[in-house]
């Protein structure tokens, strides 16, 4: 049932319980004046989402978060687990920001609300196929505190040998421990944990290790 | 769809001017370029004379941040884009805390900028895909559950002593807060590091880190010296 589209065109899909919601933005965004995007195809139910995108291959699904059992989100995650090139835009009539980072952290490459202006959808659709985000300001701000608060500021710049070098000491290691891990002298070691301890801004080890398990380098 | 204006504030006149071409006249003529500049105090007086709807603003020069600071102060309608040279989050970061609305890395093309700024026009935020995933991977919850059985059986006095521990405190720093012996205080954290079903200070820490324990105070603050 799919007629081949030409390349430039945005291919999209829509996931939405709200009929009247999803075709009118179905029907605004076919008539594009520019005809910068196509919409392929339609469902209401959130376990048909998948199958969705497995049969039609578009370039963007927009998902409604609010939708009955399994729901948006699972429908995000499960689409972003197999096909992780299509790019999911999370929708929702309510701004909730803490959904909204949910959803973003199940693999939604970006998430608007549903009282955005309609004509102004298609720029967002695109920037996301481009591989820019687009999320409402309040996402951003609550972003922005989290990263603030979760010490991950003071490891961020840190090298990858760094990094290991922390979990080493976040894990109890002495250092004549670590010295063997690293094939160095113990002296040398020692000089390498005092110098991450300032790099990370902390005087002990104890608190390298508060920091690791705060900025999650010690999962699993 | 109205007329989006533009004022681009580069690090060069040669970086201004390829994203001047690329912009213009974009979007079948919805995105307009009414100016550009390569100094902090030229572009304040060009964004408050021109009044953009959005503002791009490099990071490249050193004066990309304090320019997002006193462009968003004297001129809070309009939008501002900042563009990096990196997808690092750390000046990402800087640039949307100093007030910009949106970090993109610069494209090779500043023709794809079009549909980014549209969304920044519209009031979206836009961000680099890879530094949305750095920003949310912090925002990601611990995975306490099987902690939390743990933190319900510690009693207050207790936790009180984990956060004492996990901030680096000596046992006899311990027993001042305390008023107990130093004795005491090394028995206290035994106890507690058996509770935990750890082996040491250290492995206590990181295990408070993990829990949450400490999300509500400053990260990293450094200490006073010993």
């Amino acid at each position: 049932m799919t007629a081949p589209v030409d390349d430039s065109v945005l291919t999209v899909v829509l996931v939405d319980d709200h009929q009247l919601f999803s075709r009118g933005l179905e029907l605004l965004l076919n008539t594009d004046p520019e005809r910068r995007v196509r919409v392929l195809a339609r469902t209401e139910h959130a376990d048909k989402a998948l199958e969705l995108v497995r049969h039609h291959r578009p370039r963007v699904a927009i998902i409604d978060l609010v939708m009955p059992p399994p729901g948006g989100m699972a429908a995000v995650e499960e689409i972003k687990r197999h096909y992780p090139d299509v790019c999911v835009l999370a929708l929702s009539g309510n701004d909730d920001v803490s959904s909204a980072i949910g959803a973003l952290r199940n693999g939604a490459d970006g998430f608007l609300l549903k009282s955005s202006e309609p004509d102004e959808l298609i720029p967002p659709l695109l920037a996301m196929a481009a591989g820019v985000s687009v999320v409402p300001q309040p996402v951003i701000t609550a972003l922005l505190e989290s990263w603030t608060k979760s010490g991950q500021r003071a490891v961020s710049d840190l090298t990858p040998e760094e990094l290991d070098l922390l979990r080493l000491v976040a894990t109890g290691l002495e250092s004549l421990e670590i010295a063997e891990r690293l094939h160095v002298s113990e002296r040398t070691a020692k000089q390498r944990v005092a110098a991450l301890l300032r790099r990370i801004n902390v005087t002990t080890r104890v608190q390298a290790a508060a920091l690791a398990g705060r900025c999650g380098l010690l999962a699993s | 769809m109205d007329t989006v204006k533009v004022v681009v504030i580069a690090g060069s006149d040669v970086s201004a001017g390829r994203l001047r071409d690329g912009l213009d006249g974009g979007s079948n003529g919805a995105v307009i370029v009414e100016g550009s500049a390569v100094d902090t105090r030229s572009a304040v007086d060009l964004v408050r004379r021109v009044r953009p709807n959005v503002t791009i603003i490099e990071l490249a020069n050193d004066g990309g941040l304090a320019t997002i600071r006193e462009v968003a102060r004297m001129a809070p309608l309009t939008r501002i884009l900042a563009l990096s040279d990196s997808a690092d989050a750390e000046p990402a970061v800087e640039a949307l805390t100093a007030g910009a609305h949106g970090v993109l890395v610069r494209p090779a093309d500043a023709a794809d900028l079009v549909a980014p700024v549209l969304a920044v026009a519209f009031g979206h935020s836009v961000l680099e895909r890879p530094l949305l995933g750095a920003l949310v991977g912090s925002a990601t919850p611990r995975e306490a559950d099987r902690d939390a059985e743990l933190l319900e059986t510690l009693n207050p006095q207790y936790m009180e002593l984990w956060r004492m521990v996990a901030d680096g405190l000596e046992t006899i720093q311990i027993a001042e807060r305390l008023y107990v012996s130093e004795r005491t205080a090394k028995r206290l954290v035994a106890s507690l590091l058996r509770r935990l079903r750890v082996a040491n200070r250290i492995q206590a820490a990181a295990l408070a880190g993990q829990t949450g324990l400490l999300d509500n105070v400053p990260a990293a603050a450094p200490s006073p010296a010993p």
